[in-house]
């Protein structure tokens, strides 16, 4: 279930990611567009408008033939009065005249604005450029209301506002300018609520978008995820499970493909079941069939060999030879089916709570008659406290005594050094013996089964060949590995280490391969 | 004269058995199928039974049944297979040991005697043994919860009275091994767990829980407390 979430809320994300990016370019765009085209048609209508004000009261003062200061004053107060009249519901400019700093007008300053405005709202610069042509002028300020007596603080209130600013020639009285403070208050409400809906419009079609992709990823995933838990099913070993198959798109192929797959598995491994089950019976019958005529032979052999003293030489040394052979059958036959087991994968771990040093101690003990036959003698070292693990027992002394009988047979009488250790993750036994040794690239080769170190040496000791390689599959059932180093001429060393947790990897090592 | 019981359906190899048995001074019966087991064994019950698991008529392991429901006469299987569930299921049948087909004369002859000697009872000790309401009479080879008599084959006697004569001793399954079957540097757990586990059900009030034999996680057995004896 978490696969699908993740696959679908990759698809969502990227969905969202994406669709925001598109759609808040594509919104700004708009956006922008809109409110320029509202301004721009704004500042036309107000340019216009503006020109043919100046034009109004450049009119009626050529017309007027006004000449009186007291008369220019009247003039001034009418014409700013006419304009702060509002009509309907149409908000009018805020209108300011301004007496131009000339040299004609110097003695006769009358400066008059709707409203009180604030000459603040002019800034100087704006003013400059406005006296510096005859073309109107505009730009981008704020309307300062003065405090009205009312407010117990003089606050000054703002506006922002659109400013128009033009050069007016009054007859007799030199040149002035006009200025309209057109308030941006509706446009910008207007702007405002064209980015509102822009922005709901956007959050909208992200969303939308983001239903639309769920409502398909859902179609492509719900059969993946399907997929996917009958896979799991299949790893876990339950063939049964099969996809439905709808329609013949993609996912039918999916689902096709997939079931093909699963009923090839399905045959493959009943295949190798059957083969396994096979090479099982095999090994129990050929085991049987063999033991027993084998058990026969020896007690025969036995019983003729304990009375070979009766016998003349030849038959005696005949019962001698026919024993030891039979010995060695018996051995070659015992590890040719344990090879055969492991192979068949059939083999078990029968573990229990043990005492590594106290095992050791009697694969020692038993070994200890041969070695002394061999004119060896075993060194043992192991640490002072029970080393407590789970082994297998039976596996555990079959591996140490195919590495103590393999140094008893290369290690040339000399005496033989076994250790155990223990650390945290791992127990080691080591075997050092100080004979013959290994020649380079042997020390892997040594558990390859029926390898030889030398075929031309003597088989005094009549080995199967097999025992290494066993004894490392017996390591590897404990999760464990056998590692072997030595050289020419002065012993070799073989390192058996187990994880004391057998699910644990083996990281461990207590031994250095080095002699 | 000691009577030796052979059950096998291999003709030569039962030959073979008795050629040795009879030199070791051994009587023996040789009895091919194991549907004809029963008869022979009532007629002349034998001291020891050496028993095939692989054989015509009736399985060993069916045979094994049998023979113990009648009687606490030691047997020792002879299996082709070491397989541990081979094993088991003979033991758990109520096999006393059993050896793996090929096997030294040496062996057989071993576990064969070992399983017919008695375990001597020291002088020195008292003739009975009590503990957790279970009495061990060493001359009469009796145990008895009560007054009821719970009848023990010899192994499983022997090996209850080596637990119970040191009752305060840990006894490794090496050691016991040593003591009651008389092997030497042998690892074969198996034989223990299960003969333990039979003792078990047979003298425990309740097996799964018991009292008077007990485990020690990783070491081995030790017998019951005596002080919680009433």
């Amino acid at each position: 279930m978490r696969f699908v979430n993740s696959l679908a809320f990759r698809v969502l994300g990227t969905t969202l990611l994406l669709s925001t990016i598109l759609v808040s370019i594509l919104a700004s765009v708009l956006n922008q567009r809109l409110s320029d085209g509202i301004r721009e048609s704004k500042i036309e209508s107000a340019l216009n408008e503006s020109q043919s004000k100046i034009f109004q009261t450049e009119n009626r003062f050529t017309l007027a033939e006004v000449t009186a200061v007291s008369d220019f004053r009247d003039a001034i107060d009418r014409t700013i009065t006419e304009f702060a009249d509002t009509k309907g519901n149409e908000r009018n400019p805020e209108v300011m005249i301004l007496q131009a700093k000339s040299p004609q007008s110097r003695f006769l300053i009358y400066e008059r604005s709707t409203n009180q405005i604030s000459k603040g709202s002019i800034s100087e610069e704006f003013r400059t450029r406005v006296l510096a042509t005859r073309e109107l002028q505009f730009t981008y300020g704020e309307i300062l209301y003065p405090s009205t007596f009312l407010t117990p603080v003089p606050i000054e209130r703002a506006e922002s506002a659109l400013i128009i600013g033009g050069q007016m020639n009054l007859k007799n009285f030199g040149q002035f300018e006009m200025y309209f403070l057109y308030s941006t208050a509706p446009e910008d409400a207007t702007i405002s609520l064209i980015s509102r809906t822009l922005l709901v419009g956007a959050i909208a079609l992200v969303l939308v978008l983001l239903l639309i992709v769920w409502a398909v990823s859902r179609q492509v995933v719900t059969p993946i995820s399907r997929a996917a838990e009958i896979a799991e099913k299949l790893s876990a070993g339950d063939f049964a499970e099969r996809m439905q198959v709808e329609g013949a798109d993609e996912i039918a192929r999916l689902g096709l493909s997939f079931n093909e797959m699963a009923g090839a598995l399905q045959n493959q491994i009943s295949r190798l079941e059957n083969l396994s089950r096979v090479q099982q019976r095999f090994v129990s019958d050929v085991s049987h069939e063999l033991r027993t005529p084998l058990t026969t032979l020896k007690m025969a052999s036995d019983l003729i060999y304990r009375q070979r003293h009766e016998f003349d030489p030849t038959i005696s040394r005949s019962a001698e030879l026919l024993s030891a052979q039979l010995e060695r059958f018996e051995n070659l036959l015992t590890e040719l089916l344990e090879v055969s087991r492991f192979d068949a994968g059939v083999v078990n771990l029968e573990p229990e709570i043990t005492d590594i040093s106290a095992l050791v101690e009697r694969s020692l003990e038993a070994l200890t008659p041969i070695a002394e036959e061999n004119g060896t003698t075993f060194r043992y070292t192991h640490p002072a406290t029970p080393v407590m693990t789970v082994v297998d027992p039976r596996r555990m002394d079959r591996i140490l005594r195919n590495l103590l009988s393999n140094a008893i047979s290369y290690g040339e009488g000399k005496p033989i050094d076994v250790e155990v250790r223990v650390g945290e993750k791992s127990i080691a036994v080591a075997v050092r013996d100080y004979g013959i040794g290994l020649r380079k690239g042997e020390e892997t080769r040594v558990f390859d089964r029926f390898w030889r170190a030398d075929p031309s040496r003597e088989r005094t000791r009549g080995g199967t060949g097999l025992g290494l390689s066993i004894a490392q599959e017996d390591a590897q059932l404990h999760g464990g590995v056998i590692e072997a180093t030595g050289q020419y001429g002065r012993g070799s060393l073989f390192v058996l280490t187990i994880p004391r947790d057998r699910s644990e990897e083996l990281t461990e090592k207590l031994f250095s391969l080095t002699i | 004269m000691t009577l030796i019981m052979v059950v096998d359906d291999d003709q030569d190899l039962a030959e073979m058995l008795a050629i040795v048995l009879t030199g070791e001074g051994m009587e023996v019966d040789l009895v091919s199928r194991g549907d004809q087991v029963m008869d022979v064994f009532r007629n002349s019950p034998p001291d020891l039974v050496l028993l095939d698991l692989m054989l015509p008529g009736l399985d060993g392991i069916e045979v094994c049944k049998l023979i113990r429901a009648d009687s606490m006469v030691p047997i020792v299987m002879l299996t082709a297979k070491g397989d541990t569930t081979d094993v088991v299921k003979g033991l758990e049948a109520g096999a006393d040991d059993y050896i793996v087909k090929p096997f030294q004369t040496n062996e057989l002859l071993a576990r064969i005697k070992a399983r017919l000697r008695r375990v001597p009872t020291p002088s020195t000790a008292s003739s009975k043994l009590e503990f957790g309401g279970v009495s061990i009479d060493l001359i009469a080879h009796e145990v008895r919860r009560g007054e009821k008599v719970i009848a023990l084959t010899r192994l499983e006697f022997d090996l209850l009275l080596a637990l119970a004569r040191e009752p305060g001793r840990v006894f490794t399954r090496e050691a016991l091994l040593a003591e009651v079957w008389g092997y030497r540097h042998s690892s074969d757990t198996r034989l223990v767990n299960v003969h333990i586990q039979r003792i078990r059900s047979k003298i425990e009030r309740d097996p799964n829980q018991p009292e008077l034999v007990l485990t020690v996680r990783g070491v081995g057995y030790r017998a019951g407390n005596f002080t919680e004896q009433k």
